[in-house]
């Protein structure tokens, strides 16, 4: 395989299609700077698909598209082919021949071609694959791998080797990655900042939550323990409260029994104590009654005794009682008689008193009649009296009745004052609304009117404003028209300025050298200056004179040239001179025949005036100018004179000796004169104009302040209005409320009147009332004045009853008085009669007596005799008796000594119940107060829970742990607890919370963080693999190269050494890489040390043996020997045609050396000004030589 | 070449993964970057000689997931003064 042509076409300078045509060998391409050789070398790194514009020289991938000359137009695009022999079928496709070809558009399209067939880059990629042709590859080495190896730079260097190598993608991407994690590392010390930052927080919150765990726990403990403890010891208390329970009921009911049984002794002692007590009495009875009947005996005996005497005085008595029976029985007699008597007086003596008694029986009845009459009498007042009374109760219910009435009275008139004055009070309110409210509506009204005034105030502002902005916006129209005016007035000024600088060939130049005139006295003026026309010439005239009108005359030949020398230098244009000296005077006119023509008018010089001295310069001028009237004149004199005239007619055709005619006319009637004219027209215009753009911009200025003034005043009012508007609304808003409030008022007012006329009605009816009432009370009193009168009438009665009654009584005891007499009368009689009885009786009796007492003597005798058996037979039984009482006696003692004792034990038991008593009561007391303080406890427990834990007994109940059962140790636990809970210090138990939440954030963190630690770590291990195998790589690669090196520079330098180094103590794969030389006879040393020939040497062999390592069919060398000297390039030159045998070489070079060397030659060129061209290679000779 | 991972939150080719990370598609949280190169390393053992461009390749996405990983865990940046 090899490179058989090149063609390219329109690619850089290279405008013509060029083909260049290759052999096996060296084919050298030569030609001078610039002339565009190396640009085949770009067209081949072009054509193989470099993409790096820089390395094309180039801006823009355009810029490699011909770009046209000054002569030549650009070209639309530019394409290169190269044709391969594939007859080796070295490339992996069918044919015996492969053109690879690029073409790009100015539109910046392109396309690549295999056989002419479109493609893509990385198709031809491919097919160059390891064939070591392509853009990368050492199949084109140019200057710039050169410089790479010189460069000071050893990472340049080195990137050649990492080439070579094949290891510059992997390092790439290791260099990527590693940027990467540099990044990563960079962020992660902030991540690690916030960790520890984390950190920092954590380990005192982990302290406190702990601590509060503690905390909560021991809380806990406590409290179950605190729960059990109470459960414990209220059911401890509630069993010693049921026992102490049981034993004061126990203890009450023995007190009440033992009280009872007291009470049963008592009474029992007090019955033996009267048992005693009758015993007592009972023995005494008995003592006594031994006593008497001892004494009785004795007595009955002794009666005895005195019976038997008295039995003996009996019988002396009956004697005595004999006598005295005698005597009497004579005294019974004589007083029979008496008696007798006085009896019949008697009789007599009771008739009368039975008369005297009728007459006092009637007495008695009379006065009884008028005891009754009195009585009655007295009732009857009686009865007068309680009427009065009941008509004073009467009356006072109905005085009572007044009274209520009297007071309804009072506090209604007061209800009526009441309403007079809050009536009177509401009509001055009313009155005093009303003015209120109609100053609201003044307001109102005063309010609106404003306001329609600021209405019609805006209005008008707005109209200003409105013509203000109208006035504007005219005066802005007309400023923008001004100012484009003025614009184009200037720039048509300029234009024209410039334009007659530049087009005019003089005018800006002309003037400079005339400023020049006060330093060159030899500047004498221009021509214009210094001739005179008559106007109906002018034309002709100016025609004939043309540019040279402006010719500066001068005085000679040396300030024109110094003159052109200052326009030159300064480059100020160009100016034509005429110095005086080196004007002749011109060949007189060769056809002065022709001025006899027809139309001939004259010579243009005789036309003109001018001074004597510059005659000569008119002549000059004019001199041969023949002026004719019309063009066909001119032209048939032309003819006839073989066109040998310079002619000019009036119109202005100018007519050239020669043939050639000027003519034609003007848009625009314009000479010199007429653009001076103009540009002075144009500045003044300028001016004006920029002067009216200042006033029109005062005026907008000023229409503008006013219109802002305007504005500012508009919204300042707006503002007002609105203020304005607020206050009618609320003036609207008082006026209504205050007229509701009238309202209002006016109805509770009528409402006032209303109970006025209620009161009225009711103040009515009172009256009415009283009046009833005041007929009630006169009758009342009349009946009590009538009661009364009666009364008077009855007392009167009773006073002359009484009299009657007393004389009526006189009379009933003088009757009495009679009858008692009577009757003592009689009772004297009587007495009579009975002592005479009586004395009967006695005597009689006493008879009776003796008598008796004789037959009683004698039965006393006999009694007696009776008696004192019977008495003896008494003290017989007296006797028994007594001895019946003496045992009685005994036994009631011994009775009494029994009871004694008896009560003597019940005295001791008494005593001893007492004291049992006592002892009860005082158990009992304590009893209760234990009771007592057990339910103090038990209630004191349960509040201590309620308090401690707001658990009710039941709750706890609840939360019994049936373990825990030993009191004391439960309670050693719980102080124990608390001393620990208070030891704990502060407690945070948020704590708790806030130690998750952070250790949440934390651990995500930290997670996170590691698995990018792990990760770093691992792409690392990764990097260092990566690198181990780049080492291998690059280690084996080096020493090849390094190897070649040797060879090849032993060939290059005629000898010496050449080896390559890796710099020591660094990694292979960043070690620079030293190259270390020895041309012939030199020390072993580093290649920068070398001059800049020998180092170029050096850099070639480098460059060879690379490309030895891996041939490519074909090579292409930019002047890579510029740098060599001539012998130098004489074994540059033959060690390529070494390599010929495996390579194809194409050298671009200007070096002979080289050029001698090779098998073919090119040559290149730039005939033509930017378009390089082949040509004979003598061409290119002759051209170096140059 | 496509290197596969497989993982709780995601399954398939490591660009595949990359890409929706970066579009937000999966939270980067959720991907343990030492099991991806645990799985990575596992891969590179069984081919049992070292391929550079895997290699290399590898590299690049992991540090990329890394990188913005890293960057994730950052506190949002706020402007100073505004």
């Amino acid at each position: 395989m090899y490179l058989k042509s090149i063609e390219i076409h329109g690619f850089k300078s290279f405008a013509n299609k060029i083909v260049f045509q290759f052999h096996n060998g060296i084919t050298g391409i030569v030609g001078p700077n610039g002339s565009g050789k190396s640009n085949v070398a770009d067209a081949v790194r072009w054509v193989l698909g470099e993409q790096r514009i820089k390395q094309l020289r180039g801006a823009s991938m355009q810029d490699v598209i011909f770009s046209g000359t000054e002569t030549r137009k650009p070209l639309s695009y530019a394409y290169v082919a190269i044709t391969l022999d594939n007859s080796d079928h070295q490339l992996a496709i069918d044919y015996d021949e492969v053109t690879v070809a690029r073409r790009i558009y100015r539109s910046g399209e392109s396309e690549y071609l295999i056989n002419g067939t479109p493609c893509r880059l990385k198709d031809v990629n491919e097919l160059f694959y390891d064939t070591g042709i392509g853009k990368e590859g050492y199949s084109i080495i140019g200057q710039g791998q050169i410089d790479k190896i010189l460069s000071g730079k050893p990472e340049e260097r080195r990137e050649l080797f990492d080439e070579a190598a094949g290891i510059v993608k992997f390092k790439r991407r290791k260099a990527a990655a590693q940027t990467k994690l540099e990044n990563e590392k960079q962020n992660l010390v902030r991540v690690n900042d916030i960790l520890s930052e984390l950190e920092k927080q954590v380990g005192p919150l982990e302290k406190q939550s702990e601590v509060a765990k503690v905390y909560l726990r021991k809380k806990e403990e406590l409290k179950s323990l605190d729960i059990n403890v109470f459960l414990l010891e209220n059911k401890r208390l509630r069993e010693q409260l049921a026992s102490a329970e049981e034993k004061y009921n126990l203890a009450s009911t023995e007190l009440g029994e033992t009280g009872e049984k007291y009470e049963g002794i008592k009474e029992e002692y007090e019955r033996i104590q009267q048992e005693i007590e009758s015993l007592d009495t009972a023995i005494e009875a008995a003592r006594e009654q031994l006593t008497d009947t001892g004494l009785m005996r004795g007595k009955l005996e002794g009666e005895i005794n005195v019976l038997k005497e008295q039995i003996n005085s009996a019988h002396g008595s009956e004697n005595h009682l004999n006598n005295r029976k005698a005597a009497l029985e004579e005294e019974i007699a004589g007083k029979e008689q008496e008696k007798q008597d006085i009896l019949t007086d008697k009789k007599d003596t009771d008739t009368q008193v039975q008369e005297i008694a009728e007459a006092a029986a009637k007495a008695k009845a009379d006065l009884e009649a008028i005891q009754n009459k009195i009585t009655e009498l007295n009732n009857n007042i009686e009865t007068g009296k309680n009427t009065i009374i009941g008509e004073l109760n009467q009356r006072a219910t109905i005085k009572s009745k007044m009274g209520r009435f009297d007071t309804m009275m009072e506090q209604i008139n007061i209800r009526k004052a009441e309403l007079n004055s809050r009536l009177l009070r509401a009509k001055s309110d009313e009155a005093a609304r009303e003015e209120t409210v109609k100053k609201l509506e003044e307001t109102f009204e005063t309010v609106t009117e404003e306001l329609r005034q600021m209405t019609e105030q805006e209005a008008a502002s707005e109209l200003e404003l409105g013509n203000i902005r109208e006035n504007l916006t005219g005066l802005d129209a007309k400023l923008r028209e001004t100012q484009t005016r003025f614009h184009q007035e200037q720039s048509k000024l300029e234009t024209l300025t410039n334009i007659t600088e530049r087009y005019d060939g003089y005018g800006g130049s002309v003037k400079k050298v005339m400023e020049q005139k006060e330093k060159e006295k030899g500047i004498i003026g221009v021509v214009a200056d210094i001739i005179q026309v008559e106007a109906k010439y002018e034309t002709a005239i100016e025609t004939a004179l043309g540019g040279n009108i402006q010719n500066i005359v001068t005085d000679n030949e040396e300030t024109a040239k110094h003159m052109i020398g200052f326009l030159k230098q300064n480059r100020l244009g160009r100016a034509t001179f005429l110095p005086l000296t080196s004007i002749t005077k011109p060949q007189e006119f060769k056809n002065p025949e022709a001025l006899k023509e027809k139309g001939v008018i004259g010579m243009a010089d005789e036309l003109v005036g001018t001074e004597e001295e510059y005659r000569n310069v008119a002549k000059a001028m004019l001199g041969r100018i023949v002026v004719v009237d019309n063009v066909d004149n001119a032209v048939k004199i032309a003819r006839k004179f073989d066109y040998g005239i310079r002619m000019v007619t009036l119109e202005g055709e100018l007519l050239v000796p020669g043939g050639a005619i000027s003519g034609g006319a003007f848009k625009n009637n314009s000479n010199l004169l007429g653009r001076r004219r103009e540009m002075d027209e144009l500045e003044k215009k300028v001016k004006k104009l920029s002067e009216d753009i200042t006033t029109y911009n005062q005026k907008i200025e000023d229409t503008k302040s006013k219109r802002n003034k305007l504005r500012m005043d508009l919204e300042a009012l707006k503002t007002e209005m609105q203020r304005k508007s607020i206050e009618q609304n609320t003036a609207r808003l008082n006026i209504s409320q205050a007229r509701e409030r009238m309202e209002e008022e006016a109805e509770s007012a009528q409402s006032l009147k209303l109970e006025e006329q209620e009161i009225e009605t009711k103040i009515f009816e009172i009256r009415s009332g009283k009046e009833s009432i005041t007929q009630e009370l006169a009758a009342s009193e009349e009946l009590e004045k009538t009661t009364q009168e009666q009364i008077l009438g009855f007392q009167k009665e009773l006073e002359s009853c009484r009299l009657e009654e007393s004389e009526a009584s006189a009379h009933a005891g003088e009757w009495e008085v009679k009858v008692e007499k009577m009757r003592q009368a009689l009772d004297y009689k009587q007495a009579n009669v009975d002592r005479i009885g009586g004395e009967l009786e006695r005597a009689q009796a006493e008879l009776k007596e003796i008598l008796e007492a004789l037959t009683e003597n004698a039965q006393e005798v006999e009694r007696k005799k009776n008696n004192i058996l019977e008495i003896e037979k008494t003290i017989a039984a007296s006797h028994e008796n007594q001895d019946a009482s003496r045992k009685k006696l005994d036994e009631d003692l011994a009775k009494k000594e029994e009871l004694s004792a008896k009560q003597k034990d019940f005295f001791r038991s008494r005593e001893e119940m007492s004291e049992r008593m006592n002892a009860l009561d005082k158990e009992v007391y304590r009893l209760g107060e234990q009771k007592k303080k057990l339910e103090d406890g038990i209630e004191g427990q349960i509040n201590y829970m309620w308090d401690e834990y707001e658990i009710t007994l039941s709750d706890a109940a609840g939360l019994r742990n049936e373990e825990m059962n030993d009191l004391p140790a439960m309670k050693r636990e719980i102080s124990g607890l608390k001393d620990e809970i208070r030891k704990l210090g502060n407690v945070n138990v948020n704590a708790i919370e806030d130690y998750k939440n952070l250790m949440e954030r934390y651990t995500f963190m930290k997670t996170q963080h590691d698995d990018l630690v792990e990760a770093e770590k691992t792409l690392e291990g990764i990097i260092e693999e990566l690198d181990t195998a780049m080492r291998k790589q690059f280690t084996e690669k080096f020493a090849e190269i390094s190897r070649e090196f040797d060879k090849v520079f032993k060939e290059l330098f005629g000898g010496g050494k050449g080896t390559l180094e890796l710099m020591e103590d660094e990694d292979i794969l960043e070690a620079g890489i030293r190259i270390i030389a020895q041309p012939p006879g030199k020390k072993l040393q580093n290649m920068m040390q070398l001059s800049g020939g020998e180092k170029a040497l050096s850099a070639i062999s480098l460059l060879f043996a690379i490309q030895n390592l891996k041939p490519s069919p074909f090579c292409l060398l930019d002047e890579i020997e510029a740098a060599l000297d001539d012998s130098n390039v004489g074994r540059f030159a033959k060690y390529l045609h070494k390599l010929t045998k495996n390579t194809q070489f194409i050298v671009i070079t200007h070096r002979r050396g080289t050029m001698e060397q090779v098998d073919r030659l090119y040559g290149i060129t730039m005939q033509e000004k930017g378009v390089s061209t082949l040509v004979s290679v003598n061409l290119i000779d002759k051209d170096l030589d140059d | 070449m496509a290197i596969s991972v497989k993982l709780e939150a995601f399954e398939g080719p490591l660009d595949l993964l990359l890409h929706l990370i970066e579009k937000n598609k999966i939270d980067i949280y959720d991907i343990p970057i030492v099991e991806i190169t645990a799985q990575y390393l596992d891969y590179i053992r069984q081919m049992q000689r070292e391929d550079m461009n895997v290699m290399s390749e590898f590299l690049v996405m992991a540090a990329t997931l890394i990188d913005i990983k890293c960057k994730m865990l950052l506190p949002k940046e706020v402007n100073e003064d505004g």
